[in-house]
């Protein structure tokens, strides 16, 4: 019977080694946690479910929700700040000034806002004071978002807003269905490049920005969109993708896996004349 | 040498008793493995296990400042990842979403060090030990995934699961006895041993 066992306990061994996660798996769970912190953090409090209590609302498990049109975790999580995040908002527009539309108009040009880095960079995000737009637009922004010209190793999105929409403050950003959207869309995009496809990460983003161009989630997009084309063999003219990333947000929590995923491409062969692909 | 994570009991407990306020990227990172472990132990499939591990680190990220070290703090973990874990169950049987069983590529990807022929027999041993807690209910199948997967102290599976230590004991013993002959009958059908 023991000997028996010890065949047995060889079986639990392998299958532990099986069922364990992987350093990348740690980092991607990590990455979309501190999202779904972020978002919390965005509205003025702390995650409020609670498995124990039986009070969380209930997961979806499915394969693909985000295709499916299915709610997820991250938005479920953020429904019980609904009401209160459109309060923020109001607040937020009120209180902002010149320097929001300054701010956010040089950091719109192409598509991308930065007001999602007040999430983190400003103390008002813990809870205790709404983050104004004019402080992120200002503050939290990448230097190199401060130019008028389009940032580096971006796309351009498929469909720019109206210069109208870019300069109204009410604009897409300033909704509860946007943020749980933007989320929803964030996690297809990740599962997506989890599925290794590139392309279909790369759509879903270039809708993203279409339909929420003032996102709140500004590194998480430039992120999984740099992973995304590097993962696509992308070498644009001159510029490392994965460099510009790096010095856009030097301690992002997806610098490790952008680094990983641009390792494949050749920063030397940028701008090649024969416009070919790195695999 | 596996070292089970509920051996390393009394990480929020200063030297002299009293409770020390915990990190929550500290926990993170040591008790990730644990939790996607058992997640998977508990019949999370590989594509809703992201999903699964984020809701349980929500609830400890939340909670987490108000953990007393009442118990283990991987018993604690693993309350909340059996809680997640029993939703993401009923939300599949709800909507009659498909089972997605481990296979080649999700087994490979769940390693880093061995080789080829190592990743496929610890996958061939995975989805014999998967099948087999798949026939399980969810209380014996926790007991299952704590005591025989992770390795844990006995009396500290009693203490997560909150089950008297000798129902434990006697559990354990029955199980041992149902997996011995599965084991039995899958080597029959193969004509020797895994």
């Amino acid at each position: 019977m023991n000997e028996r066992w010890g065949d047995d306990r060889k079986l639990f061994a392998a299958t532990r080694r099986a069922f364990s996660p992987t350093s990348a798996d740690a980092a991607r769970v990590r990455s979309q946690l501190d999202a779904v912190v972020r978002a919390a953090a965005l509205v003025g409090g702390t995650i409020a479910n609670d498995a124990r209590d039986g009070h969380r609302t209930e997961a979806v498990a499915s394969a693909t929700p985000a295709r499916q049109g299915d709610a997820t975790p991250l938005a479920t999580a953020l429904r019980p700040w609904a009401g209160r995040l459109l309060a923020l908002v109001a607040v937020g527009a009120l209180s902002a000034g010149a320097g929001y539309r300054a701010g956010w108009h040089a950091g719109r040009t192409d598509g991308i806002t930065s007001s999602g880095r007040a999430a983190t960079a400003n103390p008002a995000a813990e809870g205790t004071m709404p983050p104004t737009h004019g402080d992120a637009g200002v503050s939290a922004r990448p230097p190199e978002a401060t130019s008028s010209m389009p940032p580096k190793g971006l796309a351009a999105p498929s469909s720019r807003p109206t210069p109208r929409r870019r300069m109204t403050p009410e604009a897409p950003l300033a909704t509860k269905e946007s943020l749980i959207e933007e989320l929803r869309v964030l996690r297809a995009v990740e599962r997506a490049l989890r599925d290794d496809e590139p392309a279909f990460a790369l759509a879903l983003l270039d809708e993203l920005d279409r339909k929420i161009p003032a996102g709140h989630f500004v590194e998480e997009r430039l992120a999984t969109r740099t992973i995304a084309r590097c993962a696509r063999g992308d070498v644009p003219f001159g510029l490392d993708l994965g460099a510009d990333f790096g010095e856009r947000y030097p301690t992002s929590v997806y610098g490790l896996r952008v680094k990983e995923a641009c390792a494949k491409t050749d920063p030397a062969a940028a701008g090649d004349e024969s416009g070919r692909r790195l695999k | 040498m596996f070292k089970s994570v509920l051996r390393t009991t009394g990480s929020a407990t200063s030297p002299r008793g009293g409770a020390l306020p915990l990190d929550f990227d500290d926990v993170y990172a040591r008790h990730f493995a644990f939790v996607w472990r058992c997640l998977r132990g508990l019949g999370i499939s590989e594509v809703a296990l992201d999903d699964a591990c984020q809701d349980v680190f929500v609830v400890v990220h939340r909670n987490l400042p108000e953990f007393r070290s009442e118990s283990t703090l991987p018993t604690w973990l693993f309350g909340i990842a059996r809680n997640v874990a029993s939703n993401h169950r009923r939300a599949i049987q709800r909507k009659q979403a498909p089972v997605v069983v481990l296979d080649e590529e999700t087994a490979g990807a769940a390693h880093e060090g061995p080789g080829p022929l190592e990743r496929a027999q610890d996958h061939e041993a995975a989805e014999f030990v998967q099948h087999f807690m798949d026939g399980l209910d969810e209380p014996k199948r926790a007991l299952f995934v704590l005591a025989f997967l992770e390795e844990s102290p006995i009396p500290d599976v009693a203490a997560a699961l909150g089950i008297p230590l000798n129902t434990a004991y006697s559990r354990l013993r029955r199980l041992r006895e149902d997996f011995g002959r599965a084991l039995a009958t899958r080597e029959a059908r193969r004509g020797g041993p895994p």
